[in-house]
């Protein structure tokens, strides 16, 4: 499966509103210094030319224009799933429905449960398994897509850590 | 819970490329890709791209969430080829071997139309309930199926008005 720049742009898409860095467009061109610009993804676009998505950032100082980026340039910045906080690891239990249990053992079934996020099946229904890739994505942990195939968005170089 | 304009912008961004109609002030638009999703700190408007037509045409609309929507399948009508793959999907994750396998398949109203398969592999038929886990989701949602969305309160999109079938 080619990774089309339609594909990179709808992957993309499904995290509207994390933050995003690229390079800006002046510093595309030959002998200029590069800039990067960081910031919101308020607008997401397939695109019209061959390479390139437009993309909206907004941050504090600066307010872009929709400008197209050559797609390579970029990157959503994402945390990777095995740093999940304990915050969100609650949630996904909650979602799980483990209620009984103390809060403390809550949080390491939840993350044991997503260190094997691809194998094995779990007594979860469906929407459960939707519920909780939906959340983690909705707070900006960087996941495997199909559309990728199955690598996630970091492993197919659209987006960065945090750390990074 | 409120469904905010933000919220449908992203419910959208998780349809980019499907496809999508507009009834906007009596200008009716069907069957244009959606090809940009924007807005999301408006209170009132989504702005919506829209191409495909003639001669490449496209453009920018700003609308209201109820003056536009996807164009969708229902889960309930999924196709035999779709379902097939579906399956794929699910074997390979269990790490299943998929050759000589035989799939029945029906969807589980009760259960937000999650995917009930009986599967037949070994010479054996396993009464087997399949989680949507999450490449298999990825994919109905590619191919245009509306799921439940946990941003819309477990609705999905054609339960919200934001889709139509």
């Amino acid at each position: 499966m080619e990774l089309t720049n339609e594909i990179k742009a709808t992957v993309l898409g499904q995290y509207l509103g994390q933050q995003m860095q690229t390079t800006t467009r002046q510093s595309q061109g030959e002998g200029l210094p590069s800039k990067k610009l960081k910031g919101q993804l308020k607008e997401i676009d397939i695109g019209m030319v061959d390479s390139f998505i437009g993309v909206l950032l907004e941050n504090e100082t600066d307010v872009s224009n929709h400008t197209n980026y050559n797609t390579d340039q970029c990157k959503l910045i994402l945390k990777p799933l095995s740093d999940i906080t304990d915050e969100d690891a609650l949630e996904v239990a909650n979602i799980c429905r483990w209620n009984h249990l103390m809060e403390s053992s809550r949080i390491v079934q939840a993350k044991e449960l997503l260190g094997r996020f691809w194998n094995g099946q779990t007594n979860l229904s469906g929407w459960d398994w939707i519920k909780i890739y939906q959340y983690l994505q909705s707070k900006g942990y960087d996941l495997p897509h199909l559309l990728l195939k199955s690598k996630t968005l970091q492993e197919c170089g659209l987006a960065i850590y945090e750390q990074d | 819970m409120e469904i905010t304009n933000e919220i449908k912008a992203k419910v959208f961004a998780q349809y980019l490329g499907q496809m999508i109609e507009l009834d906007n002030s009596g200008s009716k638009v069907r069957n244009r890709k959606l090809i940009s999703v924007g807005g999301i700190d408006d209170e009132e408007y989504l702005k919506l791209r829209m191409g495909e037509a003639k001669d490449g045409f496209t453009h920018v609309c700003f609308v209201k969430s109820n003056e536009c929507k996807l164009i969708l399948k229902n889960i309930s009508d999924i196709t035999n080829e779709y379902a097939i793959e579906f399956t794929k999907l699910q074997q390979e994750g269990i790490g299943k071997n998929i050759e000589n396998i035989k799939i029945g398949f029906h969807i589980d109203e009760k259960n937000n139309g999650c995917l009930d398969c009986i599967i037949e592999w070994d010479g054996y038929s396993h009464d087997y309930w399949q989680p949507v886990y999450s490449p298999s989701f990825q994919y109905l949602q590619s191919k245009g199926y509306d799921l439940p969305q946990y941003l819309l309160g477990g609705k999905t999109l054609q339960e919200c008005g934001l889709a139509v079938y």
